[in-house]
């Protein structure tokens, strides 16, 4: 009878497949703390566990066993069995009714208890009768558990988040009640009939699998098992379709079913993950969305887009929810890690921005300073639970961003760091200027003093006037708490006195000219810095030369155009000698020996580039034998009324050195 | 002209490109007793000529002066001419420091009187020394000792690398740029200078403190008394007893001492 036998298989089969989706239930509930999904209750779900193992245990032994001819059926374990399977919805309608319910609610849950407490009452009396299990029982079940599904729909359809306790109660119900349908039609020996009565409660295992474990579930369990069920499915359409013409060769036929089928699991397998992660999960993938999120927050230049992208990146992964995002100066360095929110303990509003909605999952991104934010994700589509790897990746999320906010603002804090280092460099670089400006040569000094020294025999009114210079030189490079800037004129005073004293001294080896128009007079320039360049050429362009040389200081304005295209003028001041010069090639050593260390342009340049940056510069162009020219360019820094009023002021400004004997 | 005529009067002559300075000093001299202003020079190398004209007893050679400066004043100056000297300076941290560590007299300008008084006593004092032993011999070695101090102050100052040497061409000082020399040999007292065009110059100096003052790495010591150019070796001639004769791009050939072989073979052979 080749029908019996697939009544049979299915029983074994179905019953098999029943303990061990029951078993993996029990067994993921014992060590839930380790999953750290937090439902609160498992006492509940554990019991139906343990209906669940129970139902199918009693069913394999009082259906499979008798048909494979091991056991005789027993009234008493079909008593057992169907008990259990009584038990099985109102399991389920507990978890569907809250202790914070009405009165009137929590009466479905009453009504559940007495009619599984009836209906276990009746199965053991009909055992008494011996005949097990009770037509009446089952009777009972299906009227009654059929009643409670209308009040929990009424009650529950409106609330999204419970709808899926409803589908798991009202799947509960259907399989007693098929149960109690099949038990109506003893003889029909159809096999859908047969599958869809006796095995009920795999469906009911497998939501409630699928409820609480989805993520384990489904990755663990629900991909063997779909390709397991096809398997199973495929050898017996296989063995009913060809079993019956060949039963001569019934062995080598089996053999064959075997192979075929061992073929094609490993496609079954593939293509039964494939559905579970694209239909059953319909999840994103999360190790892409790792992946660019990490590639994402190293192109982000600020905390804020960080921020932006963590937003937009966690609305994109869980369906285009809601994702709020608040910073916090709370010191949460050491929070946990990603939780799903209890809704019962956070107020509705908790979300914050963007209206009412109840937030589902919380986690922080753990900078190492404040401010931290707290990322707050609002429910999921279909009221889907947060599981593992949500949470994994709302952790994998947080930590990315909050990497990438404490690089920016380590590298925010070394920008600081490097404009404060600037700003103090730029204070030691003034103090260093003031130490610049009190140096006097002091070769200068005692050559002039010898200078006077012979003067006041030989020329007293001359020696009274190089005297009066030296004075004024002195009193300028040692004035106390010296101005910013100086007219250009008071500079060029400085100079004319300077050059005068090493005319005394020099006598006709130096001549000089100092060419400056008027209307430059009154432009400000920082102080001594003309001074130190004649001076250079003095040292090193005329007196190492037994002919002596001249030393021409000019200035005149030019105009620039900046990078923003707008004209600004810039003083350019020359100082240019036809003294010993030096190769270009070699520019630290003048070729008669004397050392060119150029500490006074070197000086110069610094301070240049101290006060004016990029908008100031120095160019030195030498030629061995012909002499030194030196050109400095600084911004114009005069208001136009300070030049009206310095040449209103000026004369001719023009002065030519001369020797007077 | 190599002892005084005048026993009590001291012969000076004044080295100063600045006249005013020069004139100052000259006026402080001239206030002096016993002491005659034979010559003024306004640089180093009019010194030199003026000196081995005049044959002073006394030269008193600023310190800095275009060309030729005061050092250098006595290194071009013939050893039987070479008078006292005493430096006038205006600053000079560094060489004062060297004057007094080799016992050479110097003056600050503006000079003062009484100082200069001291420097011209001690000179009145060293030259009665000479007088009252023979003449001749004491001289050299005041010379000898003057040159040394000299050449030990100028190996020491911070721009002491030399670019060119001044040397004597009859009256006229000629400057022998650093780079065209290319052998050095030592020939008593005397330095022996020839350049790559095969012009040779003598100029007084030892060669241990001409060595200090070239450009490092550009001569190489072949023996007690010759100094090479490295780049002008053409050829290396290994000799028996494990020395070399060094073969000039110009043709000459410098003989390789034995304690030098090993160096040259150390560093100059290998790649």
């Amino acid at each position: 009878m080749p029908s019996a036998s697939v009544a049979t298989l299915v029983h074994a089969a179905g019953f098999l497949t029943g303990i061990a989706l029951y078993a993996m239930l029990g067994w993921m509930l014992l060590r839930r703390e380790r999953l750290a999904v937090g439902a609160p209750d498992t006492r509940l779900p554990l019991t139906s566990a343990i209906l669940g193992v129970v139902w199918n245990a009693g069913g394999l032994l009082y259906y499979g066993a008798p048909s494979l001819g091991l056991l005789p059926a027993s009234p008493v374990v079909g008593a057992i069995a169907f008990s259990a399977l009584g038990f099985l919805p109102a399991a389920v309608v507990r978890g569907a009714v809250r202790d914070d319910d009405p009165i009137s609610h929590r009466a479905l849950l009453w009504a559940a208890y007495g009619v599984s407490i009836t209906s276990m009452v009746l199965q053991w009396l009909a055992v008494g009768r011996g005949r097990a299990p009770d037509s009446a029982s089952l009777l009972l079940l299906t009227v009654g558990y059929g009643t409670i599904l209308i009040g929990l729909a009424l009650r529950h359809w409106r609330t999204p988040h419970r709808r899926g306790t409803f589908a798991t109660a009202g799947l509960a119900v259907f399989a007693v009640m098929s149960l109690h349908l099949s038990q109506h039609r003893e003889g029909a020996d159809s096999v859908i009939i047969e599958l869809l009565g006796h095995q009920g409660s795999l469906p009911l295992a497998v939501v409630l699998l699928y409820q609480d474990f989805r993520v384990a579930f489904a990755d663990l369990f629900l991909k063997r098992a779909l390709a397991l069920l096809a398997v199973v499915a495929l050898a017996i359409v296989l063995f009913v379709r060809i079993a019956p013409e060949a039963s001569a060769a019934h062995g080598g036929i089996i053999v064959l079913i075997a192979v075929a089928l061992a073929v094609v699991y490993p496609t079954l397998q593939r293509g039964s993950a494939r559905f579970v992660d694209r239909v059953v999960l319909r999840r994103t993938n999360f190790a892409e969305v790792r992946q660019d999120l990490s590639g994402a927050t190293q192109a982000c230049r600020s905390e804020a887009s960080v921020v932006d992208l963590l937003r937009a990146t966690l609305q994109r992964a869980f369906g285009g929810g809601h994702v709020a995002i608040v910073s916090t100066s709370e010191d949460l360095a050491f929070a946990a890690d990603a939780q799903p929110i209890d809704d019962r303990a956070v107020p509705a509003n908790a979300g914050a921005r963007g209206g009412q909605w109840a937030p589902a999952a919380r986690v922080v991104v753990r900078c190492l300073e404040a401010p931290w934010y707290v990322v707050t994700i609002g429910e999921l589509r279909d009221g889907r639970r947060f599981l593992s790897d949500d949470l994994l990746l709302l952790d994998a999320a947080a930590l990315l961003a909050a990497r990438r906010i404490d690089e920016l603002r380590a590298e925010q804090a070394r920008f600081e760091r490097a404009a404060a280092d600037i700003e103090a460099r730029r204070l030691v670089s003034e103090a260093e200027l003031r130490a610049l400006r009190a140096q006097l040569d002091p070769h200068f000094l005692f050559n002039s003093l010898t200078t006077i020294g012979h003067l006041l025999t030989e020329a007293p009114a001359r020696a009274r006037t190089t005297l009066l210079k030296l004075t004024d030189l002195l009193r300028a490079v040692l004035r106390p708490g010296a101005a910013d800037r100086v007219a250009l004129r008071e500079e060029l005073d400085i100079v004319t006195a300077y050059l005068g004293i090493e005319q005394a001294r020099f006598e006709e080896r130096l001549g000089f000219t100092i060419d400056v128009p008027a209307s430059l007079d009154g432009i400000r320039v920082p102080p001594l810095l003309v001074q130190p360049l004649v001076e250079n050429a003095v040292k090193h362009g005329i007196a190492p030369l037994r002919r002596g040389g001249h030393v021409f200081v000019s200035a005149r304005l030019e105009s620039v155009n900046d990078a923003n295209d707008q004209a600004s003028a810039r003083l350019v001041l020359t100082v240019r000698d036809t003294g010993a010069g030096f190769d270009d090639a070699r520019p630290a050593r003048v070729g008669d020996g004397h050392t060119h260390e150029a500490v006074g342009l070197r000086n110069v340049q610094q301070r240049l580039a101290h006060l004016f940056g990029a908008e100031g510069g120095m160019a030195i162009e030498s030629r061995l034998g012909e002499g030194t020219s030196v050109t400095l360019r600084i911004p114009v820094t005069t208001t136009g009324r300070e030049r009206e009023r310095e040449r209103g002021s000026g004369d001719s400004k023009r002065q030519h050195g001369e020797y007077a004997a | 002209m190599s002892t005084r005529e005048h026993e009590s009067v001291l012969r000076v002559v004044v080295a100063d490109d600045e006249r005013p300075a020069r004139r100052f000093l000259i006026d402080l001299l001239h206030g002096c007793d016993d002491v005659s202003v034979v010559g003024e020079a306004s640089d180093g190398a009019e010194a030199v000529t003026i000196i081995e004209r005049e044959r002073p007893d006394l030269a008193l050679l600023d310190l800095q002066m275009p060309e030729v400066d005061g050092l250098e004043v006595v290194g071009l100056l013939r050893r039987d001419v070479l008078p006292l000297v005493a430096f006038v300076t205006a600053f000079d941290a560094y060489a004062i420091r060297a004057f007094e560590l080799n016992a050479l007299d110097y003056l600050l300008k503006p000079v003062d009187a009484a100082r200069l008084r001291r420097t011209l006593a001690r000179a009145h004092e060293r030259l009665d020394m000479v007088d009252a032993k023979g003449a001749g011999i004491r001289r050299a070695e005041l010379s000898a000792e003057t040159t040394e101090a000299v050449a030990r102050v100028e190996s020491g100052r911070a721009d002491s690398v030399l670019r060119r040497i001044p040397v004597r061409r009859r009256d006229d000082v000629l400057f022998v740029p650093v780079a065209q020399v290319v052998l050095i040999v030592a020939d008593g007292e005397l330095l022996q200078l020839a350049t790559a065009s095969g012009e040779r110059h003598t100029i007084t100096y030892r060669l241990k403190d001409l060595e200090a003052r070239l450009p490092e790495g550009e001569f190489v010591r072949l023996s007690r008394s010759a100094l090479v150019r490295t780049d002008a070796i053409q050829r290396m001639s290994p000799m028996p007893g494990g020395t070399y004769i060094a073969t000039l791009h110009s043709g000459q050939r410098v003989g390789v001492s034995r304690i030098r072989a090993r160096v040259i073979r150390e560093q100059m052979l290998k790649l």
